[in-house]
């Protein structure tokens, strides 16, 4: 087997005596979708901010594709394909629909320095942010202020604009917090979609979409891989169920 | 918020009214006999290159620069160092001076530049009110230090004149509506820069860095340094304004510099409209007139001045621009048609 796009080698991180991270070991192979579980505290999304370079990693060891990032800061991990949307929507509320993913896409360009010829006018960017939108079934919403769309519609635009930049590895913290059923199955649909071109890292507190779209599943527990599997060997174990599914399956 | 194309397009029409204003002022002042109406034109014109250069950062950066008056004070002091040399056949560092505008209103606003590069870097380190205390203190530091300077035993110098065209332009600036004229040109040539920055993917990632840092960085870009270059540019708008605050009051001085000026052009910015360019031009006539009016009602004219000002914060939150666009009615639509049925006619 070739090496995995993103390998953590007992990565922690600390805060005051807490250690919300403690001596993590992951790796995700390209071309999966791997799912992170764990009860709440488990200190998930602390793992993505550190993979993704929003806090600092107190110690241990982060490749990506190749090569240690871990003294990178985050704008410099984006740039190396890393990209991801948050467990609270993060998006400009203030711009249009279109201008959010036209202000990713060229982010994503790298010609930020432009100060001339209006972005709008920038026709492939548009027409990569359109395509984007239309991906994510927002196109006909473009000209509205991203802050008027429905929860549901905000997750996708930022999957939108996680994927303007053709990243090699989508970190997706929750994206079906906060959803209704009809939302949460239209998010899983997305991802069924998704997996198919991306390689993803997904944290996820819904057990049903966790189970049906991920193909390898490691399990959190206080900062601790309690272990990583296969859905089905994650499911059946019977340390992750008393540790964290409960009595019964759908602790969701 | 500025949503759609609605706004930009009525901003647009009333940049217009505002250029066909101020195009016709020195006409308007002669048919009515107030020649004084130019010099205030003037003052307004003057200021607003500040306040529009003020609103990059603070509108569009989203950072509260408490400093800008001393971006303007390099201007002035540009000038009138300049002018200090030259007529006294002085030299500073080898430099006998000059009072060619070709040569010292570049130069004024380059050294501001430079100033806002050193300023802009250590101040962007911080955030919200430690950078507008360092932006202020920065400033103080400025105002002190020009203080402490001597023009033959004075700290303010009065110019005998004002700065020098080339021949060939036939333009004597100190006329005084040349000279309002040119410094119109200033500001429509400076803000028309300013609406093409802001525009641009640059001005684009300074504004989505404002709504959302974290986002953008995640996205690949700290903004960090579109911020700073930002900044440089604010402070070469301020130093334009200062290049023109000293010819058109013919006087230099640490005035200029002080820490009220700084809150009177942040006031411009947000009575105007804060984020639109053109909002500040708006604001920078809205504070000068009040001012020159309530003075003439009563000495006492800033406990009037301050409470207007808490009622425009108050029930305009997106300042006099803000209350333009949102008047009922298409009376933007209206004149197009008038217009297109003039154009029509001809």
């Amino acid at each position: 087997m070739s090496d995995p796009l993103l390998s953590l080698r007992d990565v922690g991180r600390s805060f005051g005596a807490l250690a919300a991270v403690d001596g993590v070991d992951l790796d995700v192979a390209a071309g999966t979708l791997h799912a992170l579980i764990g009860p709440n505290g488990a200190g998930k999304t602390t793992l993505v901010n550190l993979i993704d370079g929003a806090l600092k990693a107190d110690r241990g060891q982060i490749r990506f594709a190749g090569r240690p990032i871990v003294h990178l800061p985050d704008h410099a991990r984006a740039r190396l394909g890393l990209a991801r949307t948050y467990q609270i929507t993060s998006i400009f509320p203030a711009s249009s629909v279109r201008d959010n993913v036209l202000v990713a896409v060229v982010a994503a360009s790298g010609r930020t320095w432009r100060m001339w010829r209006p972005m709008v006018r920038d026709t492939a960017a548009c027409d990569r942010a359109m395509a984007l939108l239309a991906d994510v079934g927002l196109a006909e919403h473009a000209e509205r202020p991203a802050g008027t769309l429905a929860h549901g519609q905000q997750r996708q635009l930022e999957i939108a604009m996680a994927l303007a930049a053709a990243p090699r590895l989508l970190l997706l913290d929750e994206p079906m917090a906060g959803m209704g059923p009809e939302e949460s199955a239209d998010m899983v649909e997305r991802l069924r979609d998704l997996k198919t071109r991306h390689t993803i890292l997904l944290v996820e507190h819904d057990m049903d979409a966790v189970f049906a779209l991920a193909d390898v599943v490691t399990v959190l527990v206080s900062g601790r891989v309690l272990m990583t599997g296969a859905p089905d060997d994650v499911r059946t174990d019977e340390g992750v169920r008393q540790a964290y599914l409960g009595t019964g399956e759908d602790a969701a | 918020m500025a949503s759609g194309s609605e706004s930009p397009r009525r901003r647009r029409h009333v940049a217009l009214i505002l250029l066909a204003i101020g195009l016709a002022l020195p006409g308007y002042a002669v048919l009515v006999d107030e020649p004084f109406l130019v010099t205030l034109a003037t003052r307004i014109v003057v200021l607003a290159v500040a306040a529009v250069s003020l609103d990059l950062i603070l509108g569009y950066g989203g950072l509260v620069s408490f400093g800008h008056a001393a971006f303007v004070g390099i201007g002035a002091y540009a000038v009138g160092t300049g002018f200090f040399l030259d007529f006294n056949n002085d030299t500073l560092l080898g430099w006998d001076g000059s009072v060619d505008v070709l040569l010292i209103w570049p130069l004024g606003v380059l050294v501001a530049a430079l100033v806002a590069l050193a300023i802009g870097a250590i101040s962007l380190r911080t955030r919200g009110i430690g950078f507008i205390m360092i932006t202020l203190a920065f400033a103080q530091m400025l105002f002190f230090l020009v203080q402490s300077l001597r023009w033959q035993g004075d700290d303010s110098l009065a110019l005998w004149g004002r700065s020098e065209l080339p021949d060939f332009t036939g333009l004597d600036l100190n006329d005084t509506t040349t000279f309002y004229y040119v410094a119109l040109a200033c500001l429509v040539g400076f803000t028309w820069l300013c609406s093409r920055l802001v525009d641009a993917p640059f001005g684009r990632i300074l504004q989505a860095g404002r709504q959302n840092e974290k986002r953008m960085r995640a996205l690949g870009v700290a903004v960090d340094r579109h911020r700073l270059a930002a900044f440089v540019i604010a402070g070469a708008g301020g130093g334009l304004s200062g290049v023109l605050l000293a010819n058109a009051a013919e006087f230099v001085g640490p005035a200029y510099l002080a820490w009220n000026r700084s809150g009177e052009l942040i006031v411009m910015v947000v009575l105007g409209g804060m984020g639109t360019l053109v909002g500040p031009i708006i604001g920078a006539g809205a504070l000068v007139m009040l001012e020159e009016y309530l003075a003439q009602v009563t000495e006492h004219w800033q406990i009037v001045l301050g409470p207007v000002l808490l009622l425009a914060v108050l029930f305009a939150r997106r300042g006099i621009l803000g209350l333009i666009e949102a008047l009922p009615g298409d009376w933007m639509g209206r004149l197009r048609r008038w217009r297109a049925r003039r154009s029509g006619d001809v």
